[in-house]
C-alpha cells in the first residue's frame, strides 16, 4: 500500500507538514518496498475547496492511506468516499516524513474517525 | 443534484469546478453545497445531462422603514453558511433602490454599509457605487485596512474620501497616508466618552451631539458635488479598525 505524507520539503528527511489541503507537497511512499516519490500539491494556492482538491489528488496518486495533521469536513468526506485511511501525526516541527512513516509502521498513529475541524472557507469567499 | 442513473463518473464536472464543490472518487460523486458559487459550469460540461440545480437557501433578506423614515434593507446569513457575497449581491438588487418610503424624504441616496477590511463582501458592496466613504481610526489597525481597500477603490474607479473617527487616539500615520494617496479627509470625529455611551445605548451620533448635524449635511453635499450632480447616488461606506 502507498502512503501519502504531507510535507513542506523535498523528501524523506524533510519536515512533516501538519496541514492537509494546503501542504506544499506529498511524499508518496510504498510501505512494502520503501520507494518514494514527491508530488507538488496542486491545491496549495486554491481559491477554495483546497481539502477537496488535495484529496482528489492523493486518490489519483493511488494512495491507500494519508498521514497529515488535520482533515477538514470536505477533505474527510472525499478521502472516506475513496476508502483512504486517514492517520493523524502531531504538528511537531522536529518530525520528518520518515519519522511520521516510522510512527505509522510501529502502529502509534491514531486514525481520524471524523473531520478534525470545521471548514476554513478562507481566502476567497 | 446528480442523477446517479445517468452519471458515468467521468469526472468532468469536478475538473471544471473552480471551487472544488464536486469530487468524483471511485464510484461516488460528492457534492459540497457550501463550496458552490452557482456558476453552472458543471451543468454545461456534463455529457450525460446528469446534473441539475436546486435552490439552496443561505440567508434571508428583509426590509422596513426606520423611525426617521428611511427605507432599510438587510441580509442575514443562516448560521454556518460561509459565503456572504451572494447575499450582498441580492441585497443590492432587492428591494428596488430609491423606492420612496415616506413622502418628502430624499430618496435619491442609497447608502450601503460594508463590513470592515477588504474581503469579498466588502468588494461586492463597493462594486457599482458612485462614491466610497472610508470610515477609519488613526491607529495601525485603521491604517492597515485603509491601505488594503484604497487600491481596490482605485481599481474599481470609485472616488473615495475618508472620515477619521475617534480622533485623538493613536498617531498621525492615517492622516499622512491620506495626504500621500491624495485622499480627502472629509470629517474628523474626536474620541469622546459621551459618543461612545450614546452608541452603546443604541442612539446615533447626531442624537447625542446635535451640533454634528450640519457637519453631516456638509459631508453629503461634498460627496454629491464630487459625483455626477443630481443623479441618484449609491454610497458605499467601508470601515477599518474598530468602528
Amino acid at each position: 500500500m502507498k502512503v501519502a505524507i504531507s510535507t513542506t520539503g523535498e523528501g524523506l528527511e524533510s519536515p512533516f507538514d501538519s496541514r492537509f489541503g494546503r501542504t506544499a507537497a506529498f511524499c508518496l511512499v510504498d510501505r512494502a518496498s520503501g520507494e518514494w516519490t514527491r508530488h507538488e500539491n496542486p491545491a496549495q494556492a486554491a481559491a477554495g475547496g483546497a481539502g477537496v482538491e488535495a484529496a482528489r489528488f492523493v486518490v489519483g496518486l493511488g494512495a491507500g492511506a494519508v498521514i497529515s495533521g488535520a482533515y477538514g469536513p470536505h477533505a474527510f468526506a472525499t478521502l472516506a468516499a475513496a476508502g483512504v485511511e486517514m492517520y493523524l501525526a502531531p504538528a511537531d516541527p522536529d518530525l520528518t516524513v520518515a519519522g511520521a512513516l516510522a510512527l505509522l509502521q510501529e502502529g502509534s498513529l491514531r486514525r481520524a474517525e471524523a473531520a478534525t475541524h470545521a471548514g476554513h472557507h478562507g481566502s476567497a469567499s | 443534484m446528480i442523477d446517479e442513473t445517468r452519471c458515468t463518473r467521468c469526472g468532468r464536472c469536478a475538473e471544471v469546478c473552480e471551487y472544488h464543490a464536486l469530487a468524483v472518487v471511485g464510484l461516488r460523486v460528492l457534492v459540497f453545497p457550501a463550496l458552490c458559487h452557482g456558476c453552472g459550469s458543471c451543468l454545461r460540461v456534463c455529457p450525460e445531462g446528469a446534473i441539475s440545480e436546486r435552490q439552496h437557501g443561505i440567508g434571508r433578506l428583509s426590509t422596513g422603514v426606520t423611525a426617521g423614515g428611511c427605507r432599510l434593507s438587510q441580509g442575514l446569513m443562516h448560521v454556518g453558511e460561509p459565503m456572504a457575497t451572494p447575499i450582498v449581491r441580492a441585497l443590492k438588487r432587492w428591494p428596488p433602490a430609491f423606492a420612496p418610503a415616506v413622502p418628502g424624504i430624499d430618496c435619491t441616496l442609497e447608502i450601503r454599509d460594508a463590513p470592515p477590511g477588504a474581503s469579498c463582501p466588502v468588494v461586492e458592496t463597493m462594486r457599482g457605487a458612485d462614491y466610497l466613504l472610508l470610515v477609519t481610526e488613526p491607529t495601525p489597525f485603521g491604517l492597515h485596512d485603509l491601505r488594503q481597500v484604497v487600491p481596490i477603490a482605485t481599481e474599481l474607479g470609485i472616488p473615495a474620501g475618508v472620515v477619521i473617527n475617534r480622533e485623538g487616539i493613536g498617531d498621525a500615520a492615517v492622516a499622512a497616508y491620506c495626504e500621500e494617496a491624495g485622499l480627502p479627509v472629509l470629517m474628523r470625529i474626536p474620541m469622546e466618552r459621551r459618543f461612545a455611551e450614546a452608541i452603546a445605548a443604541g442612539r446615533t451620533l447626531v442624537e447625542a451631539a446635535p451640533e454634528y448635524g450640519p457637519a453631516f449635511r456638509e459631508l453629503l453635499a461634498t460627496i454629491r458635488a464630487t459625483v455626477a450632480p443630481a443623479a441618484p447616488v449609491a454610497l458605499a461606506a467601508a470601515g477599518g479598525g474598530g468602528r
